[in-house]
């Protein structure tokens, strides 16, 4: 006579099983913060390498020209590729290890646009932006980026221009009231090259018609100031913007009026990188108190420490 | 047991919001020359990430949200609201690119074109505008700007 049920049964019953599967669900709950940390912290780094390798870059550009790279002529025609090629972002490029961009020959600005704009640098984008690489709207793309060289103290300063200035009050002021080109460098910086910044981080616009790294007009896509009043010119179109602003947390979340300030998508902060080549972390209270000081290469002010 | 906790969880969140930093909001009006600003903001520079700021409405009040208490710069700035004349002519050359799309300028009101009138530039940096607030809760300050 046949056991109606087997007398050692083998295998899982289903409340098991299902209680198996619940403390693992629970244990991968609780890595999974832990690994998007150390994303994080990865990208950060990343992001203050980047700044690091344009800091060394402008260094290497300062030794071979004995100046700093001009950012956009002014006063060139609109089909001018030098609006585009005499601007720090496409001068740095042999120097970041992108020869082959730089060593093409550029007649006109169709064949800029065709060649170069789309081109993603690695060293211009920062990974912890989580905006795309490129602007597609136009054909081609333009590429965009999350660097912007710092220019000085005050965007105005270029038309009225402090005493012993002739133009921007940064070192990457490279053209004056006229659009000829002023000669800033080493010696130029009496402020000290540690009391001086090169590099900051400004995402690119949300509706991404700012931040064309390579394309710059160059007006907040590869140059930013470190204060910006309403005396400024204003970007077309935006309104609602507190004045005056500096380098600042952004809006919740980031609009249009935080294309005009630097900011990053790190917490509570972002680097900079100095004219020295080294790379600072600034929590965004320093943005009146440091950023302001620390923009300009000559006017001899006190930075606080932070 | 539910008598017990609700007191409990009551407590806590008093607790928590009392831990928060003290904070109030600024209100006030804002004239030049004894004449009521129409359009900008005020800005408050309290120590936090960002400046504080407040729009000024059409008759030249403004309110300023969570500002720290204690003695803050401040500065004003009325930049040409949108479609008036003066916001027309200011296209600078270096700025122009012909393939950048702009959002659609959206003209302010009516009485806003028409009461607006220019301030100093210096009022908009608060380095230079020599405005300070001294913050307490409840207060309204009006800025008289000479």
């Amino acid at each position: 006579m046949r056991h109606p049920f087997p007398r050692s049964r083998s295998g899982f019953t289903l409340i098991e099983l299902l209680v198996v599967i619940a403390i693992i669900a629970i244990l991968i709950g609780l890595l999974l913060p832990a690994v998007q940390k150390v994303r994080e912290a990865a990208a950060r780094m990343k992001c203050s390498n980047n700044l690091k390798q344009l800091a060394l870059a402008l260094h290497t550009y300062h030794d071979a020209n004995d100046r700093y790279p001009p950012y956009y002529p002014k006063f060139l025609g609109t089909t001018d590729p030098k609006r585009y090629t005499e601007n720090w972002s496409f001068l740095l490029l042999p120097y970041l290890e992108q020869t082959a961009i730089y060593n093409q020959t550029i007649p006109d600005r169709t064949t800029y646009d065709n060649l170069v704009r789309h081109r993603v640098v690695p060293a211009y984008v920062c990974p912890s932006n989580p905006q795309p690489t490129t602007y597609t709207g136009a054909t081609p793309a333009i590429a965009l980026g999350s660097y912007l060289g710092v220019t000085g103290r005050q965007r105005s300063d270029w038309k009225a221009p402090p005493a012993g200035f002739n133009a921007d009050t940064g070192i990457m002021a490279v053209t004056d009231v006229n659009g000829g080109p002023i000669k800033v460098n080493v010696a130029s910086v009496t402020d000290g090259l540690s009391n001086t910044l090169a590099f900051a981080e400004r995402p690119a616009a949300v509706d991404q018609q700012w931040g064309w790294i390579l394309r710059g007009s160059p007006n907040l896509d590869s140059i930013g100031w470190a204060q910006f009043t309403s005396a400024d010119t204003q970007i077309s179109g935006v309104t609602g913007c507190v004045f005056p602003m500096y380098f600042q947390a952004p809006l919740n979340p980031p609009s249009m009026c935080d294309t005009y300030h630097f900011w990053s998508y790190h917490t509570g902060g972002g680097n900079f990188a100095l004219g020295d080549g080294s790379v600072r972390f600034f929590r965004y209270q320093a943005g009146p108190t440091v950023i302001v000081p620390m923009s300009t290469r000559a006017m001899g002010e006190v930075v606080p420490n932070e | 047991m539910m008598c017990l906790i609700r007191p409990a969880v009551v407590a806590a969140a008093l607790a928590l919001t009392g831990c928060g930093e003290k904070t109030t909001d600024v209100t006030g009006k804002v004239t030049y020359k004894g004449k009521a600003l129409v359009y900008g903001n005020v800005a408050i520079l309290d120590g936090g990430p960002a400046p504080k700021g407040g729009a000024i409405q059409p008759d030249g009040t403004y309110r300023v949200s969570g500002v720290r208490l204690g003695v803050h710069k401040v500065a004003v700035s009325s930049a040409p609201p949108p479609g008036s004349d003066a916001t027309k002519k200011s296209t600078d050359r270096r700025d122009m690119d012909d393939e950048r799309t702009t959002a659609p300028v959206i003209p302010a009101p009516p009485e806003v074109l028409k009461g607006w009138f220019a301030i100093p530039d210096k009022y908009g940096d608060p380095a230079k505008s020599e405005l300070t607030m001294d913050v307490k809760p409840g207060q309204p300050f009006d800025l008289d700007l000479k």
